[in-house]
């Protein structure tokens, strides 16, 4: 089931993960058993909650927020039940304040798919 | 009928298998290949002929020429066999018993993809190594094609007689680039995975006897045949080679051939760009300079290139246009490329502000502000009202 949401009011970031409030978290999400929300690739880093009360849910693969006119894919939701903080390896900590969120990946220009002539007809 | 997610992992499963088949480089299995081509010639009422199991799509080739020419051009009709046995059959059903769109959704998650990844990217390369060596041919090479709806059939012009082991042994030298007239896995798997999905999902029914046809023809082709060569006493059979990509499915390599045949023949690419040898170890080594980067002539070989450098490292030698620079001292620069346009922001990390940090963003965007917005994913003035911003006041 594809989900689009209405975009609320903070955001907030920390490295390459943004992190936005919405309304409700999908019924179809599925609670996760963890409290980091992205695992950094080649770094072995990761972004996890180290207190507060958080459940970390794992979106629909369709699931998107509506951004700027444009549907981004959501990466993961949360459910801060009391303000938790957000830890990093590399990036400063962060007070994140009861409410929904969704967890999107930072964006990037991708000059190789977007300007390059496309080898594959 | 929509697809239930059991119908949807079957279809994974099985264009996942056969994208495993056609890439791995497996060997292949003689006792497989024996029995499949024996089936397929009795198919036609003839009797098993020699088979000559070949390590790449040249030598394939170019055997192919030779037995052209001394062979008669009494071509086994397997296509039409097998259109009247089953081809036909299974596409009457199709129609019959799936709406277009379930029908359409099913051919674009199997075929689809397998034929893009297979045959798109490396048909062509293949194609022009070959023809570029051994010229055009005055034969008729019958390339076994079923459910393709025509006969595999090259009408060329002429084998040269030019044609010698010691052009056989220049282009062997010469393997950077491999091709090939038509494809067997790498043009079959997508159309002989789609049906095996509707036979295996019970979506069709075929009878026992056109069943036992299709699971026989399928095994030869699962038993590592890349492709064949089809004569009247005559079969040429092709081992699979070994094939790599990047995360979206594109050719490439930083350690060996992305394509490579069992004899060493194939091609180096990185991310879905063909390269020669020297320039290939030039540039995943990172031995060119970044002036002779940007004087490279092959556009797209030079934005690869660029890409595998890291953009960061050789923005200095681009003629850049700073646009805005905002409060936080981020600054949106413009800088053109071959006739295109690119937009690049050059920020302070938040974390380490005495560290810039280059990342190109869509080229509609006018303020750095606004950049900045579009790449953490919000709108302007909720980017200024962020509080991890406060930092910078």
């Amino acid at each position: 089931m594809e989900m689009s949401i209405t975009v609320m009011q903070y955001v907030t970031f920390q490295g390459d993960v943004d992190i936005r409030s919405i309304k409700n978290i999908p019924s179809s999400a599925i609670l996760l058993d963890t409290k980091t929300v992205m695992h950094g690739e080649a770094t072995g880093h990761h972004h996890t909650f180290s207190d507060g009360q958080v459940l970390v849910y794992e979106p629909h693969e369709n699931d998107t927020v509506s951004v700027r006119g444009e549907d981004v894919k959501v990466q993961k939701y949360i459910l801060v039940l009391s303000d938790a903080t957000l830890t990093h390896q590399e990036h400063a900590s962060q007070v994140i304040p009861k409410g929904n969120y969704a967890i999107l990946q930072e964006r990037e220009w991708d000059v190789l798919e977007n300007q390059i002539r496309r080898v594959i007809d | 009928m929509k697809l239930s997610k059991k119908n949807t992992e079957l279809i994974n499963k099985i264009r996942d298998e056969w994208l495993e088949i056609a890439q791995s480089g497996k060997d292949i299995t003689i006792k497989d290949v024996e029995q499949g081509v024996t089936d397929l010639y009795a198919l036609d009422n003839r009797k098993k002929p020699a088979i000559f199991i070949l390590n790449d799509p040249f030598e394939s080739q170019y055997l192919a020429n030779l037995l052209s020419k001394h062979s008669s051009v009494n071509y086994p009709e397997f296509d039409s066999q097998f259109d009247d046995q089953i081809d036909s059959q299974i596409e009457t059903h199709i129609l019959s018993q799936i709406e277009s769109h379930t029908n359409s959704q099913i051919h674009s998650q199997i075929h689809s993809q397998i034929y893009s990844q297979i045959y798109s990217q490396i048909h062509s390369q293949i194609h022009v190594y070959i023809d570029s060596r051994l010229g055009p041919c005055s034969i008729q090479v019958c390339n076994f094609h079923p459910f393709t709806g025509g006969r595999g059939q090259r009408t060329t012009s002429g084998i040269p007689s030019r044609i010698s082991s010691l052009i056989y042994l220049q282009a062997q030298e010469q393997y950077n680039y491999g091709t090939y007239p038509f494809g067997g896995l790498l043009l079959r798997a997508g159309f002989l995975a789609e049906y095996e999905y509707y036979i295996k999902s019970g979506i069709i029914n075929l009878t026992y006897k056109q069943k036992q046809l299709f699971i026989q023809h399928i095994n030869l082709f699962k038993s590592g045949v890349w492709d064949m060569f089809v004569f009247e006493n005559d079969c040429i059979i092709t081992k699979t080679p070994k094939i790599k990509r990047d995360h979206k499915t594109r050719l490439h390599s930083l350690t060996s051939k992305a394509v490579e045949f069992r004899s060493g023949f194939g091609f180096y690419a990185i991310h879905g760009v063909v390269f020669n040898e020297e320039l290939w170890y030039n540039v995943k080594d990172r031995k060119l300079t970044p002036e002779q980067l940007l004087s490279m002539k092959n556009t797209d070989q030079r934005f690869v290139a660029m890409n595998h450098y890291g953009f960061e490292n050789i923005i200095d030698g681009l003629d850049k246009k700073l646009i805005d620079k905002s409060k936080y001292g981020n600054e949106l620069y413009s800088v053109q490329f071959d006739k295109v346009e690119l937009k690049f922001l050059s920020y302070p990390d938040i974390d380490n502000p005495a560290k810039k940090r280059i990342s190109f963003v869509d080229p509609i965007l006018e303020s750095a502000s606004d950049a900045m917005a579009w790449k953490h994913n919000c709108t302007e003035e909720e980017y200024h009202k962020m509080e991890i911003l406060k930092i910078w006041k």
